[in-house]
């Protein structure tokens, strides 16, 4: 059994457990609970909940977000206590992962769970903060409602949501590889706040007009979420295409027999790794993986030599008026006259000789028997062609071999 | 041309009726409304709400007038929904791009009138509800029956009026039917339900909560903006790069600069003239653009040959079309572009490459872009022969259909041909009959 297989077995049993919990979890407050209690409109908040788990909000550079955060959200804000909207989140979470795995869409892991019960239960604390200050700040909805909106409350719940979000997806992609949770964190929040937003506005909204339209309620404030999730979702969509067509493009010059197989995916690993090791800002990096990707479909046209190929290169990335810092550091990743000998304004900057270094060491590597990987190829690339690359340059180099990312 | 000239003469007519309607039902309303601070915060969220609208594709708007104006409806009934729609075109009015006059005319009589004709069926069928949410404040009436029934009602009259005046007024203008126009909009008529469900949470917040709690129907709002309008400059920036893909392939082949891109464009209007909705559009276009992407892997000097092409070399040339499916693999988004790459280089009678594949077994998308590629080849200059006229290039075509070409395809080709060449004023700022017009002389 492979390991791809572990992993959806486990996957598999732990949506089961899950659902089968959901359910006993739901169908135990069920009887306990006394006819009258606002058992219906609890269900409703349910059945919310596992709709919710099935339209995830997508960011385009992060996991898609679920609704059904802005369903416990409205939950909470309604006034529950931790107990039942755990129950509501287990229910509803188990309703919806189920659905999701039957039927094999929506983006639903069973770590989330979790990460919902998590959130139903210490989202009413914050509102029980918030409800022994004075009033105040409390909103009594003229529909008659049993609890008073607090605002204070909500701003509350709201921002844990919307820090919340990022937190947690950083917790989970964090941990496997030792990376640093803090540093992940940032870039998430950029990520998804934007859905947070949107997420409890949600929220805020679907409390206020529950007193008014009931179940309605529910139903018509799922509508903002789903117009807001279907201007991310299409841009999410074009983000991926775009990459896509880049790494399709990448594979032109091994097409035309001009470099190595995988040249330029393996080239594109190394100077983000190098990159990242050199200091490089997120956007610098995001540049010279493209660069280092597009960096030989000029060979098409110029089959010349490489410095050729370069120019042709940079000039049909130049085509493409968002690509001008990327074909900058292709149009001179080849010059290799004042390398690392004039010393000022005119030497080559930064991402074009790291894209240059990165290029030679496949060049010069691939058609050897030696392991991209591995500290003789380091060795081997120092001894071939060392007195042409700088050594920082080569250091950084073999601190990416030493990473093992490049296999 | 005398029938088109008679019905261009009507538009200025009904602009001005639509004038005359507009005017004289904000005179009315003012006259008639008693909440001016409602009417100015209405008129004002109407005006705003123009600010704020974004493309979910080219040719569907996504706006939040309509819920102002629903609510407007709601609350206030036909006196308050008329300086909504008013406040609207006027702030609508320098975005639009030409005839403005014209348009802020007809616009203001149609949109007036829709918000007044639902303002007075919803008044009609569900007065006591009305009543109750103006005066007592009551939202339950909303969900009752009859509600619910008023609801639909003032919905499917604004949708009514609104639509089809539009529709005819496109259809005067640019001559296209009256059903073909409403049929391209049933995008934009689908997301009318929203609209009115969006509305309904607005009366609820503003009602029984407070005007201001409707920043909460905003917030979502913004967010899909942000997202429509990020998408519009990513799908340009896509756009840009598969353009320098394929220029890179023309550069190589040495065809005349643009033959892809006009390729696309006759193909996009034969795709539409059989009846192709927008995806099915989009998808031709992509398909169209990277037809010849394979060329990338055949030796310049077999492209650029000047003489004809020996034996081996026209076995090199004929493997582009599976090249080309070979590196688009891996790009979902031109999953159903690939069939059309794959298979443009077939014959109906299964003399083509690379399968064989005869009559419907090759893909229509595939069959279209063989007719226009042949065309837009025959009518451009190559480096072993000059262009040829078009009526030339068209009568090889149509000699080919039935052998080479499919002769459906080459009727709604011909059908092309002719409406972009007869109706040449008629074009769109998407038609651009310069382009094809050199492409196809030189």
């Amino acid at each position: 059994m492979t390991a791809a297989h572990m992993v959806a077995r486990a996957r598999y049993v732990g949506i089961v457990a899950l659902a089968v919990t959901g359910l006993a979890v739901g169908a135990a407050w069920w009887v306990l609970a006394e006819p009258g209690s606002g058992r219906g409109w609890i269900l409703g908040f349910v059945v919310a909940m596992a709709v919710g788990e099935l339209i995830a909000v997508d960011e385009p550079d992060s996991r898609p977000v679920p609704a059904s955060i802005a369903v416990l959200g409205a939950f909470v804000l309604l006034g529950n206590d931790p107990l039942t909207s755990v129950a509501v989140a287990l229910a509803g979470v188990a309703a919806g992962g189920a659905i999701c795995a039957v039927a094999g869409t929506g983006s639903f892991r069973p770590g989330d769970a979790l990460a919902r019960i998590i959130a139903a239960w210490s989202l009413p604390t914050l509102v029980a903060v918030a409800d022994r200050l004075p009033s105040t700040f409390e909103i009594v909805p003229a529909g008659g409602a049993d609890e008073p909106f607090n605002l204070v409350a909500f701003l509350l719940v709201s921002a844990a949501i919307v820090l919340g979000l990022p937190f947690w997806e950083a917790v989970e992609a964090g941990s496997p590889q030792g990376t640093v949770v803090g540093a992940l964190y940032g870039a998430r929040l950029r990520a998804t706040w934007l859905a947070g937003v949107a997420l409890v506005a949600g929220a805020g909204l679907a409390a206020l007009v529950h007193a008014d339209l009931n179940s309605w309620g529910l139903v018509l404030t799922l509508l903002p979420l789903l117009a807001a999730r279907s201007g991310l979702r299409r841009l999410a969509s074009v983000r991926r295409t775009h990459a896509q067509t880049v790494r399709a493009m990448s594979r032109i010059a091994e097409f035309v027999d001009a470099a190595p197989e995988g040249h330029a995916a393996r080239v594109a690993a190394v100077v983000v790794s190098m990159g990242r090791d050199l200091g490089l800002s997120a956007t610098d990096i995001a540049d010279l993986e493209r660069a280092a990707l597009l960096h030989e479909i000029g060979v098409v046209v110029a089959e010349g030599d490489l410095v050729d190929a370069a120019r042709a290169s940079a000039e049909v990335v130049r085509e493409v008026p968002h690509l001008a810092k990327v074909a900058t550091i292709i149009d001179r990743h080849r010059e290799t006259r004042r390398l690392g000998i004039v010393v000022g304004e005119d030497r080559l900057p930064l991402p074009s000789r790291i894209l240059r270094t990165a290029c030679e060491f496949d060049r010069l590597i691939a058609p050897t028997q030696l392991d991209h990987g591995s500290r003789d190829a380091i060795h081997h690339f120092h001894v071939t062609a060392g007195h042409e690359h700088e050594p920082v340059l080569i250091q950084a180099l073999a601190r990416t071999v030493d990473r093992g990312l490049l296999i | 041309m005398r029938a088109e000239r008679r019905r261009r003469r009507l538009l200025p007519a009904v602009a001005a009726a639509g004038l005359v309607v507009g005017v004289a039902l904000i005179w009315w309303s003012v006259r008639t409304v008693d909440d001016h601070v409602a009417l100015v915060s209405f008129a004002l969220a109407g005006a705003l709400s123009q600010f704020l609208p974004a493309h979910a594709r080219p040719g569907l708007l996504l706006s939040l007038t309509n819920v102002v104006a629903f609510t407007a409806v709601l609350l206030g009934g036909p006196e308050l929904a008329i300086p909504v729609a008013a406040a609207a075109v006027a702030a609508a009015a320098p975005s639009y791009p030409s005839q403005r006059v014209l348009r802020v005319a007809f616009n203001l009589g149609q949109f007036t009138l829709a918000g007044a004709l639902a303002g007075f069926a919803y008044e009609a069928i569900a007065p006591a509800v009305a009543h109750d949410l103006l005066v007592a404040g009551q939202i339950s009436g909303l969900t009752s029956a009859r509600g619910l029934a008023a609801l639909l009602v003032t919905g499917v009259t604004f949708t009514a009026v609104n639509f089809s005046l539009v529709a005819l007024a496109v259809s005067l203008h640019s001559g296209e039917r009256f059903r073909g126009v409403v049929r391209s909009m049933v995008p934009a008529i689908a997301l009318q339900p929203l609209y009115l469900a969006l509305s309904i949470l607005a009366v609820v917040l503003i009602v029984d909560v407070h005007p201001a709690a409707v920043i909460l129907l905003v917030v979502p709002a913004i967010v899909a903006r942000t997202g429509l309008v990020a998408l519009q400059r990513e799908a340009e920036a896509y756009d840009q790069l598969v353009l320098a893909l394929v220029k890179l392939i023309e550069v190589k082949d040495g065809y005349t600069r643009g033959h892809a891109e006009r390729v696309a464009l006759l193909a996009v209007e034969v795709a539409g003239e059989l009846g192709y909705d927008f995806e099915a559009r989009r998808t031709t276009r992509y398909a169209a653009l990277l037809h010849d992407v394979g060329k990338i892997v055949v030796p310049l000097q077999i492209l650029r040959k000047p003489a004809a092409l020996e034996d081996h070399e026209y076995r090199r040339v004929m493997t582009h079309p599976e090249v080309g499916l070979d590196l688009l693999a891996d790009i979902d988004f031109l999953a159903d572009a690939r069939p059309g790459i794959l298979s443009h280089h077939e014959r109906i009678d299964g003399r083509g490459y690379p399968h064989g594949l005869r009559g419907d077994d090759i893909p229509e998308l595939a069959r279209i872009i063989t007719v226009v590629d042949a065309f837009d080849a025959m009518t451009s200059t190559r480096a072993y022969r000059r262009a040829l006229e078009v009526d030339t290039a068209v009568g090889r075509i149509h000699s080919a259909a039935g052998t080479q070409f499919d002769a459906r395809i080459v009727a709604a080709f011909d059908r092309v041909l002719g409406r972009l060449s007869w109706l040449p004023t008629q074009l769109g700022p998407d038609i651009d009959l310069t382009m094809v017009e050199h492409g196809v002389d030189a």
